[in-house]
């Protein structure tokens, strides 16, 4: 017990910790936005299938077939976001997730597993994993999910005002303008566009939003989301003439400004 | 005590302690009237052989003859019940033990039946006594008979030993049957209680076997090997749907991939893509349901959970209410919370969170008035319920919807994976917790109880979970 509860305490202040000394950290193509993504899958099928839609959304995937292929890539570094397997020949993905943390590298991993236990989910986090992912999952929650990993990498940590388009949200006095107009939001309300805004221009699902806005991970049996964002959407879009708000069908939601 | 006097094994004794009563009963009054006959043939016997003496006496010697003879026979040395009298022509006693010729109370031929006083030493007793008066030529009578004190006595310590020995024997019956019932009762008990025990959820609970081999013990081996079954058959069933589920997932969500990759592809019009993306509803809602059904295995696996945290269920529970408050607020439904501040219990967050989102739910779905949630702490127990203001649930069916995919027909029109109560019920009796359904009067109450957390399970939580 005692000593998960130190893993997890890691795993909480690695972020701050790791973020100066990552020696991908300059080499990564974020600037254009795309990404360089390590895959850590044994199953053929499912590598292909991911590196496949990486590809379609212009991310260059590289494959690792075993554990310790995947681990020497990983430390070559180089890549925005690593995917590893759990269950893996040679090395298997809490192992190598440790290893990688324990090299000090900071690259932001997604953990990927059959097994959708909730004490799974729980161990593969506190080895110092970002994400869990549990198989099979839909390509849009992938892309999704990597696409917030990277982005949660690179962004400031001093920020304190959050733009897409003229919608404003200044995050030390916790007010939100949009066109010069000032938006009253509920606490929860704020942290629901405080978490699209951080994702603008990316697919934020709904699972995704039930963790970082409600910080639960659970299987809603109705969506309970939707009406959040309709009430988001009453006072952010209605007013004005261009929508910011914008459903992604079978997917989730993205905040963008353009027209 | 109210119990034991309920067996059936001590209504059993009552009944048996009650007929052999009467038996012994019966068997006492025969004895009784068998010696009264005896007794009394053999005391006419006895005053005829006396009378005949006395009046052989007269016959030989005459009146003198006569005197003498009942004076030798009332002499104070001579004990026995004998009575004499000779009375003259005017009824003057001239010997015997009487003091004056009896009034008779009856005369049954030449029998008489008169009352008789003994003077002891310092009291008088009243006695009846039998008599035959026999008249003496010359207006003379003779009066021979018995007191019948001693053998009124004999027949009185008869009906004594029997009415005695009836009590005795219904008190030990009382105590026999008492005894053999709490003992037959301690068995059967130790049945009924793993039956209750195996029906509240410990299916892998089994009743006790001795080795004596007796009926007690070839029911419990017998109620062994039926749960033995059940569970064999239980568990192949949920193992079919387990793997149904597991095994229709990926292929599921290859189809659901591909879907979307066709409504993202720009060759399709706009019709076909609302058919697309109404596929790929469907393909989630099957999804879901997948998901739902192997987080209930999972549940009910029984492994117990690994990370036990301390969870802040006043807080799960809030935010639940939070999370959900919106939904009702857009169907007119307000949700009323009466949430007790710091209750913890020891859990998985996550899954607790789960369990009130899904009671929530179909207290939405089904409820048509405010949804009440409340949460407060009895003893070392917290408890939870969601009250809604619906059609209910019938009592009979109550322990059927939290089986999987019970939909009531009245809901069958509803959205929902039917799995949502099934699932909370598992997350429950993992916590060691109870989840029982009753009526709202009107509408449908859960009540989820769990053991409370005890003392501080020091940082036993990861911060993540």
């Amino acid at each position: 017990m005692r000593g998960k509860v130190r893993a997890a305490g890691l795993a909480g202040s690695r972020t701050a910790d790791y973020m100066l000394i990552d020696p991908a950290f300059g080499r990564s193509c974020r600037i254009s936005g795309i990404m360089r993504i390590l895959l850590i899958e044994d199953d053929r099928a499912t590598a292909d299938f991911m590196a496949k839609a990486l590809t379609e959304h212009g991310h260059i995937a590289d494959r690792a077939d075993n554990g310790r292929d995947g681990l020497y890539h990983a430390s070559g570094g180089g890549y925005d976001v690593i995917v590893t397997d759990r269950m893996l020949p040679a090395l298997d993905g809490l192992s190598l997730v440790q290893a990688l943390r324990a090299a000090r590298i900071a690259t932001p991993i997604l953990i990927l597993s059959a097994l959708g236990k909730v004490d799974d989910r729980v161990q593969g986090l506190n080895a110092g994993a970002d994400d869990y992912l549990v198989k099979p999952f839909a390509a849009s929650e992938l892309i999704a999910r990597i696409e917030a990993l990277n982005r949660r990498q690179h962004k400031d940590a001093a920020e304190t005002k959050l733009v897409v388009g003229d919608l404003e949200m200044d995050l030390l006095a916790r007010t939100v303008v949009r066109a010069g107009r000032r938006i009253d939001l509920q606490p929860r309300e704020f942290r629901l566009l405080e978490c699209l805004m951080r994702h603008a221009g990316q697919v934020v699902t709904r699972t995704m939003l039930l963790e970082n806005v409600w910080d639960y991970h659970f299987d809603p049996q109705t969506n309970v989301i939707e009406v959040h964002i309709s009430r988001l959407r009453q006072k952010v879009d209605r007013d004005f003439p261009t929508p910011l708000l914008h459903t992604v069908r079978g997917a989730g939601y993205m905040l963008r400004a353009d027209a | 005590m109210r119990r034991f006097l309920a067996t059936s094994t001590f209504r059993l004794s009552m009944l048996y302690a009650a007929l052999f009563s009467l038996s012994v009963l019966a068997l006492g009054g025969f004895v009784y009237w068998a010696v009264d006959l005896l007794v009394d043939r053999q005391r006419e016997q006895t005053v005829q052989a006396e009378l005949q003496g006395l009046v052989g006496e007269y016959r030989a010697y005459g009146l003198p003859g006569l005197v003498r003879a009942i004076e030798s026979r009332v002499a104070p040395e001579r004990v026995g019940d004998g009575i004499y009298l000779l009375v003259d022509g005017v009824g003057r006693p001239m010997a015997g033990n009487l003091v004056g010729w009896p009034t008779a109370v009856e005369q049954r031929g030449p029998w008489l039946v008169f009352p008789v006083e003994r003077r002891g030493v310092d009291r008088a007793e009243v006695h009846v006594a039998y008599g035959i008066d026999f008249p003496i030529a010359g207006g003379f009578r003779l009066l021979v008979g018995q007191n019948t004190q001693s053998t009124a006595r004999v027949l009185d310590t008869i009906s004594d030993v029997f009415l005695f020995g009836v009590l005795a024997m219904l008190l030990l019956a009382i105590g026999g049957g008492l005894l053999f019932s709490r003992n037959l009762l301690r068995r059967i008990e130790a049945i009924n209680k793993g039956a209750e025990r195996v029906r509240s959820g410990d299916v892998a609970y089994r009743m006790p076997v001795g080795s004596a081999g007796d009926e007690f013990d070839r029911l419990g081996a017998n109620l062994n090997a039926m749960l033995d079954e059940i569970g064999r058959l239980m568990n192949a069933i949920r193992a079919v749907t387990d793997n149904i589920a597991h095994d229709l997932r990926s292929p599921l969500t290859r189809l659901r991939n591909r879907l979307e990759e066709l409504g993202a592809g720009h060759t399709s019009s706009g019709a076909s893509r609302a058919a697309i993306e109404a596929a790929i509803g469907e393909a989630d809602q099957v999804l879901a349901t997948f998901r739902a059904l192997l987080s209930i295995a999972d549940a009910e696996s029984g492994a117990a959970l690994a990370e036990r945290g301390r969870v802040d269920l006043s807080r799960v529970a809030a935010d639940a209410a939070e999370l959900y408050e919106a939904l009702a607020e857009e169907q007119g439904i307000a949700i009323e919370r009466a949430i007790e501040p710091d209750l913890f219990v020891g859990g998985n967050r996550q899954l607790l969170f789960q369990a009130i989102a899904n009671l929530l739910d179909n207290a939405l779905k089904h409820g048509n008035g405010p949804v009440r949630l409340s949460l407060s702490r009895t003893g070392n127990e917290v408890l939870l319920s969601i009250g809604d203001r619906g059609a209910g649930i019938p009592e009979f069916e109550r322990p059927r919807v939290l089986e999987r995919f019970v939909r009531l027909d009245s809901s069958r029109s509803t959205s929902g994976t039917g799995l949502g109560l099934s699932l909370a019920a598992a997350i429950v009796r993992l916590h060691g917790g109870r989840l029982v359904l009753d009526d709202n009067r009107p509408g449908l109450l859960v009540s989820i109880t769990l053991p409370a957390a005890t003392g501080e399970t020091a940082g036993s939580i990861a911060r993540r979970t």
